[in-house]
Formats: structure tokens, C-alpha cells, sequence
């Protein structure tokens, strides 16, 4: 045929725009698949996440992949779609979502026996359920008659009640429905954005997760991630410092919410601590000024060591049970380490190779510990796994740091405790932390 | 004249066309676009057959394999949807201008229906495809539609269980409505295709006035064919580039029983959505698309039953069904237009 | 699309005969932009066509070395190879018939094939049958625990051997 210049122009035209298209296709990323054991079916999440980083040792890419616990669409390589149906945005440990993700009686949800019911412990644990401040708080302006626990930030059953202080369950606290007075009103609007399910204040020192990431991801103070992902923003605030869980939990995780001011009940607001920055780039580290607040009591150990190094499990996570106050559930105190004037500390043995207290060690990775080692044993019967009796010592590994120091012990020393004043402000009066 | 012998392209053509019709004003090319448009949709379709799953938890999921690791699926995915939206908007123009210019009169009025029964097929063809692709915008668009199939009088019942192969839509379905949109569909289109086609020539080619033939100017079928030859190149461009710059669209996966947000019919439909908010489903799902489609049919044998007036636009003798189709489309439209702002 | 004869001849002028006209530099820009159309979506009809999904696991988990005795064949990974040992180690035998890769069965001194008679020695040699090639050596490792991992898809020599204490 002979063309014509019109045939001519649109054979060109077509093959311009099917150029156009072989371009895109070359430029298109190539999908990057993996295939966890757990689920078998191929993911593509890596293609634009390539170089994050592990989640946990526990938690093994290649047997879980990414949407066992993440949710979302695995063949997809377009964002929007690709996260559609993510559990709880970027937190699938959120609580709102956490049963889903991190569920089921061969993982978080495990027996009530053997402490392995995370989920039910963390969710029913003070720092969850925020009772013990919001029964205090309709106390003390007439909402309630005393102070046992009716409200919580969300409502929740305890169907295995075992403590005489706990409750079976929580309501739902909502002050305005309930009828309240305007001061619990104002405690509800200006004071509840400390607890597990709360979004944290966009600030230096706040940046925190929610649910389990509240403690086991850790934040930078200035809310900024350094994963090797490059799809996660560096510049962005409000980022975990890294894909990672973890048990070695520094103070400064505890520190989000602890130590960040003080509530007025007279303003029914919160005031923040004064000394350290609310905005821009936090101050340089130093543990002394940041883990307590300028009014606070304590002695050297307690802003040498973290949190962790002696609260512990049961004081951090709970038991099971809802409590009305804090001070149901948190009961370490310096004699458990140290001993008194007439007693060493109480030990334990471990004897059984399924023992929690391994468990920990190798999930804490910091100290070593085997069948056979004697260790610290609590009040209430919890190891504490990082204090080992070796060699007629006392010594103890840091959760974080992995330093290890020897318990000076209260017996043989010129210490003057007392046997009926054994709580901890009573250590305090000589052990200030001028007086190491 | 030529020493060489047609080719079968060629051969297909009338050796002349009156040079009046021939002109792109007079038919816009609309039937044969519509016939390009089906050719790209079932050279695509063939090759998207080799990687959809026809099943409810395979679909979507294949669906995200063709348009995101397929080399070159994407392309195959976005031209399917965009040939096949292009393809209802054709079809729809080329009946306007059939009604318009009188082309449904004698003796082309047979050829009207088979035209109308590939109309009915062209959006059932759509509708079939849009429920395959099995994610939430989709998925209830199937619970309705077949609850409508079912409101049929006397047949309903029968019709459903053909559709939808069980008491609800489910595994059988989905097989179902792939066997339709393939065999049941496509393969009767493509050769209802050919019948209309052949009743072209056999009708006297495009529709004409009525004049000497030997004395009107006419085109050799080489200018014909070099014609079609530039639209198909610049249709194919264009959906070409509408796929690379907006793509077909594809939302979260349906999960039943889940609620949707909004319920949602394809865009063709959407007047019969807005009918069943204040209509019986009977009557908005069944009875009046099969009025309107009975309408059509009456126009060349009840409607309009003269013989002159053909190829003229607007021609005076056909106006009662000139009428006709503007009220039913400008209603439909209306209809539309309401829906698509609720 | 055959050229119609044309109507006008198109004769060059005279002392022109090596210019190329412009029906002929049309005619060669319409042909030569269809055939690289044409190319190109045969090549990506090619790619297309050629696309393969993530296919069946190909790495097993096995048990510990200690499992596998000397001088015996055990089947591992459905049916798929077969480990054995001797003095230097472990080692593992594809079950896939190098004829038209049925899986073998364990015979009386070695495998045989079901599907056309093919029969090996318990090394993996032809003794008989429509298969010419040895039955393929396959790669093993050990995992952090300590487990025989077998890897399908990755052949290795006759001589590899996973050493185990």
C-alpha cells in the first residue's frame, strides 16, 4: 500500500507510545520475593523495603515474612494497595489490633500457667489500663466513693481472677457519660496521654509506640529512625530508632512517659518538666539529669542501673489481674538485692531447662545463664536472672549494658537499717545521691 | 486492473464506497472502532487467561501478579479495561448514529437487532469482567446483580442458579462467570460479530442514499482499507498511552462476609442503581431494561417504518425515533449523573 | 499490506536516479515503524509468556546427621532424594529420573524408575534403560541448629560429601 503522511505519523505515534511503554516496564522495580515457612505464600514487601533490618532472633524473616503479623497485601507493589489492610498503620502491636498480630495460644496468647498470656498481662496491667490515676482522681472530687478500680482507658474482663485486691473487669472511663464533675472532665481531656494505648505528644523525650511497642520498640529522644530501610523516613519524627524488639529496654523508654513532669490537681493539667527541652533537638545524654526529675529521691544504683536491671516482669507487664493501684503490683524493694542487717538475699536454684528465667537470658542476650546457677529470688517468688550468687558474690549483669557489678550487701556492713522500715525512701535518707 | 490478486482483507470490502458515506462525518467509524475494540479485548484477554485464577481466593491475587511481576502484564491488564470501557462508549455512539441517520431502515432493519443483542452482550461482556477481578468495589456488585437476575418473572429462580451456580455467590461462581465472560460471552460476540458484518455487504454496503450508482463518486477499497488502517493505528495508540498513565483500577481484596462502604455498580449501570432506590427491583433491575431494550427493537418495525430518509442526519421521517432515543439516553444519563453524586 | 500498481508512474528525473523518492522514504518509514512495533511486542509477548511463579520449596529441613545410618538410602523430602553415608560423610541422591523425571523407587541394588523401566545402582549409575545420565548428587549444609538442610536445585559432583563428626 502506499501510504500516505498521515499512516506514516500514526505508525510512529504507535511505536513512540509502545517505547513509552517497554520504558516503563524496564523502569519498573524487580519484585523481590520471599517465601516465609510459617504461611507459604510468596511476599513482596522486600522490593521497596529491601535493607530492613530483622525484626528479633525470635522472629526470623524467612519463617514468618511480614504479613503473619503486619497484615497487609503481599503481591502488591503499589503503596496504597500494598498496605491496605495493614493492622494498625505502622504498629501491629497497637491493642486495638494486637491479638490478630501477635495472637494465638503458640505465641502471645500461650497459658495463663506459665506467664506466657502476654497479650492478656500487658493489656491488663496498670500502665494498659491507666485505673489505679482515674480511681484516684473520681475519688478525690466525689465521683466515687472509694478508691477501688471501675474505669479503664478501655473495657476489659479478667475471666481468671486470682489476687483478693483485683477486679473482674473495667468499664469504659468516659466522664461525660458517666456524669462526672468538670474536674475529672478536665483530668480526661488534658491528663490521659500516658498510658499504653495513648498517642504520645510529637516532642523530645515523648516519642514512644503504642501497645507492645510502648516498651519493646525503642524510640530516640528526638523520634528519628536510623533503620536501614529506605522507604521508612530519616527526617520524619516520630520513627522507632530500628525494625527491632527487644528486652534490653533502657531508661529512656521508661522515660517517654516516667519522669516528664508532674500533674496539677489545682490546673487539672500537666505540667511538663522544665529543665529539658519540649521542642528541637534534645540535649546531649545524661543519665543523672534525665532519669529523674529534679524533686525525685533516689540513690546512685537507681540512675546507674535502668529500670529494668530491677523491676521486673510482674511489676512491668502484671500479672493477669486488674488492679486498682499501682502499688498492688509493684513491690521490689532495695532488701531484695542487698539483704538486711540479719538476712542475705533469698536465692533459688535453676533446676529445670524449660525455665523462664533461660528464656530471658537468651532473649536478653547481655547475660549468660544455665541449669544449676543460683540467683536472686523476689518477695513474690520471681528469679531475678541477671543477679547470680557465684562464688559467694552477689554479682549483677546489666539488662542493657552488660556491665557487671557486685551487690554490696547490707549484712557485715555499717548500714543502719532498720527491720520494720524496710521500704525503700527509708534507704534514701542516708543512700541520696550525693552520698553514693 | 491489478495483476495481482486481493488479499483476504481486502477481499472483505466492497470493491467501491460511495465517496459520501465514506466520510468520517457521516459514521465517525464507530462500528468498525467497536470491532477493533473487540479484537484488542480478546488478543489481551487470550494472553490474560494464562495467568487469572478463576477461583474467590486465587482471583485477586493473580490479579496482583499479572499487574505487579507479569513482564508487561500491567499493559495487558490496563489495555483489557480501557478497551473495554471505550468499547461500551462506542457501541452506544454507533447506535445513536444508526438511529440518527436512518441506517435501521429497510433493508438493514434485521442487522438493528443483531446490533442490539451484541450491545446487550458488549455490557454484559463488561459486566462479567468487572465481578472477575473479585475485590470489595466488585464484590457486591455480584450479590446485587444476581439477586436482580433472580426477580425475573417466571424464569428468575432458573436464571439465578445458571448465573450464579449455587445458592450464593462462591467458588462456583467465580468459575462461573469466567466460563460466561469467555465462552457464553465473547465466543457468541465474536460471531455475532461476523453475521452483522456480512449483513453490511449483503444489506448494500454502508448505508446510502438512494441514488444512481453509477453516476455518485465513489472510493476504491484501497482508500477504504488505508483509512481503517489509520484509525486502528490511532486507537490502539491512545489506549496504549491511557493504560501507561492511568491504570485499571484495583482495590482491597473482598473478604466476605464483610460490609462494603458503598455499594457500588459499574459506571454503565449506575442509572439502574439509582432506579432500584425508588423502584421495585422488578422494575428497575428487569422490566424496564427490557422496555427500553424492546423500545429499541420497535424502531425499525414499529417505530419508524419508512424506507426513505436513509442516510440523512436527522432525517424528518425518522424524527419520532430520533425522539425517542434522545429522551432514553438523556434519562439514562440523567440518572446517572444523580447516582454518581449521591 | 501488498503496494497497489500504482496509477502515475513515479519515474526519477533524469540525473536523479539514486535519490530515494518520497513514496519510497514513506513506504520504508511506515514498514519500518510496523515491524519495530511488531518486534517489540513480540519480544515483550515473549516476556510475558516466559513469566514463572515462585515455584514448590526447593530447601528441606531434615533431621540431625546422627539419624542417617552407613550403607543405606533413606528417602527424604516426600520421595525427592535419598540420603546416604559412608566414611566420609553424608550425601544425597536425586530421586529424578534423568529421562523424563518421574521420582524413582528404591530397588533391590539401588532404584528404579516406574515410568519406563530406567534402573540405577545405589551410586546413581545407568544400568539400564532409557537414561543415559546419572542420577544427580545434590548439595546439603547445616543449619544453626544442627540439622541436615537439602538444597533441590543446587547439583554438586559425585565426590561431595557434608563431613559430620
Amino acid at each position: 500500500m502506499n501510504p500516505d503522511r498521515r499512516l506514516v505519523s500514526a505508525a510512529l505515534l504507535l511505536l513512540a507510545v509502545v517505547a513509552l511503554a517497554v520504558a516503563r516496564e524496564l523502569r519498573s522495580p524487580t519484585p523481590k520475593t520471599l517465601t516465609p515457612t510459617l504461611t507459604g505464600k510468596p511476599e513482596l514487601c522486600l522490593t521497596c523495603h529491601d535493607g530492613l533490618e530483622e525484626i528479633s532472633p525470635s522472629h526470623p524473616l524467612a519463617t514468618f515474612g511480614c504479613v503473619r503479623c503486619h497484615g497487609g497485601n503481599a503481591l502488591a507493589l503499589d503503596k496504597p494497595l500494598a498496605h491496605a489492610g495493614l493492622r494498625g498503620g505502622r504498629n501491629p502491636s497497637d491493642f486495638s489490633v494486637v491479638e490478630a498480630s501477635c495472637g494465638g495460644s503458640d505465641c502471645h496468647s500461650g497459658s495463663a500457667e506459665a506467664q506466657r498470656d502476654h497479650i492478656h498481662r500487658a493489656m491488663t496491667s496498670v500502665q494498659a489500663t491507666y485505673a489505679g490515676a482515674i480511681a484516684q482522681v473520681r475519688r478525690a472530687f466525689g465521683a466515687q466513693p472509694d478508691a477501688i478500680a471501675r474505669f479503664g482507658v478501655f473495657a476489659i474482663r479478667d475471666d481468671r481472677v486470682v489476687s483478693a485486691r483485683a477486679v473482674p473487669e473495667l468499664a469504659p472511663f468516659d466522664p461525660v457519660a458517666l456524669g462526672d464533675p468538670q474536674p475529672v472532665r478536665a483530668f480526661a481531656a488534658n491528663c490521659l496521654h500516658c498510658h499504653l494505648s495513648a498517642q504520645p505528644l510529637m516532642q523530645p523525650y515523648y516519642y514512644r509506640g503504642t501497645g507492645c511497642a510502648a516498651c519493646h520498640v525503642l524510640y530516640g529522644s528526638d523520634g528519628l529512625s536510623r533503620s536501614g530501610d529506605p522507604a521508612i523516613s530519616k527526617t520524619e519524627p516520630g520513627h522507632p530508632v530500628a525494625h527491632r524488639l527487644t528486652t534490653a529496654i533502657p531508661y529512656t523508654t521508661c522515660n517517654a512517659c516516667h519522669s516528664r513532669g508532674n500533674y496539677s490537681l489545682r490546673q487539672m493539667a500537666f505540667l511538663p518538666r522544665p529543665d529539658l527541652p519540649l521542642s528541637g533537638a534534645p540535649l546531649p545524654e545524661d543519665r543523672l539529669r534525665d532519669i529523674y526529675q529534679p524533686i525525685g529521691q533516689f540513690t546512685r544504683c537507681e540512675w546507674e542501673l535502668d529500670c529494668i536491671d530491677c523491676h521486673t516482669s510482674t511489676e512491668a507487664m502484671g500479672d493477669g489481674d486488674l488492679y486498682s493501684s499501682k502499688l498492688d503490683i509493684q513491690y521490689i524493694q532495695c532488701k531484695t538485692c542487698h539483704g538486711t542487717l540479719t538476712e542475705p538475699p533469698r536465692t533459688a536454684t535453676i533446676t529445670d531447662p524449660n525455665d523462664v528465667e533461660l528464656r530471658r537470658a537468651r532473649l536478653n542476650g547481655r547475660y549468660m545463664l544455665q541449669v544449676g546457677d543460683t540467683v536472686v529470688l523476689t518477695e513474690r517468688g520471681e528469679k531475678l536472672g541477671a543477679v547470680r550468687f557465684v562464688d559467694g558474690k552477689f554479682l549483677q549483669t546489666l539488662k542493657v549494658s552488660g556491665q557487671v557489678l557486685e551487690v554490696p550487701l547490707v549484712t557485715g556492713s555499717a548500714c543502719q537499717q532498720k527491720p520494720d522500715e524496710q521500704a525503700s525512701r527509708y534507704c534514701h535518707a542516708c543512700h541520696a545521691y550525693t552520698h553514693p | 486492473m491489478s495483476s495481482r490478486r486481493p488479499n483476504f482483507f481486502y477481499h472483505l470490502h466492497p470493491p467501491f464506497i460511495p465517496e459520501r458515506e465514506a466520510r468520517f462525518r457521516y459514521t465517525f467509524g464507530l462500528g468498525g472502532i467497536s470491532a477493533f475494540l473487540f479484537l484488542i479485548l480478546a488478543i489481551t484477554g487470550v494472553l490474560l487467561t494464562f495467568f487469572y485464577v478463576p477461583t474467590p481466593e486465587e482471583a485477586f491475587p493473580s490479579l496482583e501478579i499479572i499487574t505487579f511481576q507479569v513482564p508487561f502484564g500491567w499493559l495487558m491488564r490496563h489495555l483489557h479495561y480501557w478497551a473495554a470501557q471505550a468499547m461500551v462508549v462506542a457501541v452506544v455512539l454507533h447506535l445513536l448514529r444508526v438511529v440518527f441517520t436512518g441506517a435501521y431502515k429497510p433493508p438493514r432493519r434485521f442487522n438493528t437487532l443483531i446490533g442490539l443483542a451484541l450491545l446487550v452482550i458488549t455490557l454484559l461482556l463488561n459486566f462479567t469482567g468487572y465481578v472477575l477481578r473479585w475485590d470489595e468495589g466488585t464484590h457486591w456488585a455480584l450479590v446485587v446483580g444476581t439477586h436482580l437476575v433472580r426477580e425475573t418473572p417466571l424464569i428468575g429462580d432458573a436464571l439465578y442458579y445458571m448465573v450464579v451456580g449455587g445458592p450464593d455467590p462462591g467458588p462456583a461462581t467465580a468459575i462461573r462467570f469466567y466460563a460466561w465472560h469467555i465462552l457464553g460471552l465473547a465466543v457468541p460476540a465474536f460471531l455475532l460479530i461476523g453475521w452483522h458484518v456480512f449483513r453490511v455487504r449483503r444489506d448494500g454496503g454502508i448505508s446510502h442514499r438512494p441514488r444512481d450508482h453509477d453516476r455518485a463518486p465513489r472510493l476504491p477499497r484501497a482508500r477504504l482499507v488505508q483509512t481503517e488502517t489509520l484509525a486502528m493505528l490511532v486507537v490502539l495508540a491512545a489506549l496504549i498511552l491511557l493504560s501507561i498513565l492511568i491504570p485499571a483500577p484495583l482495590g482491597a481484596r473482598a473478604d466476605l462476609p464483610a460490609r462494603p462502604d458503598k455499594a457500588q455498580a459499574p459506571w454503565f449501570f449506575l442509572w439502574i442503581q439509582a432506579l432500584l432506590r425508588f423502584l421495585p427491583p422488578v422494575w428497575a433491575g428487569v422490566l424496564i431494561p427490557l422496555g427500553l431494550l424492546l423500545l429499541l427493537a420497535l424502531i425499525p418495525y414499529a417505530i419508524d417504518r419508512s424506507a426513505t430518509g436513509v442516510a440523512e442526519w436527522f432525517n424528518r421521517q425518522g424524527r419520532l425515533a430520533q425522539v425517542v432515543v434522545v429522551l432514553m439516553f438523556s434519562g439514562i444519563v440523567i440518572l446517572t449523573l444523580i447516582e454518581m453524586g449521591q | 499490506m501488498r503496494a497497489m500498481p500504482t496509477l502515475t508512474p513515479d519515474d526519477p528525473e533524469p540525473g536523479q536516479e539514486a535519490r530515494l523518492s518520497r513514496r519510497d522514504f514513506l513506504t520504508l518509514a511506515w514498514r519500518g515503524a510496523l515491524w519495530a512495533t511488531l518486534g517489540a511486542a513480540l519480544v515483550a509477548l515473549g516476556r510475558l509468556l516466559g513469566f514463572a511463579q515462585a515455584g514448590p520449596p526447593v530447601t528441606f529441613t531434615l533431621d540431625r546427621p546422627e539419624v542417617y545410618p552407613v550403607a543405606a538410602l533413606t528417602p527424604v523430602a516426600g520421595g525427592r532424594a535419598f540420603i546416604g553415608r559412608d566414611a566420609r560423610g553424608l550425601y544425597a541422591i536425586s530421586a529424578t529420573c534423568t529421562h523424563l523425571g518421574c521420582l524413582v523407587q528404591r530397588a533391590s541394588a539401588g532404584f528404579s524408575c516406574p515410568c519406563h523401566t530406567s534402573r540405577f545402582d545405589a551410586d546413581g549409575a545407568v544400568v539400564q534403560g532409557p537414561a543415559q545420565r546419572p542420577l544427580a548428587r545434590l548439595a546439603l549444609d547445616l543449619d544453626g541448629e544442627g540439622r541436615v538442610v537439602l538444597h533441590l536445585a543446587q547439583e554438586v559432583d559425585a565426590e561431595f560429601r557434608l563431613a559430620v563428626t
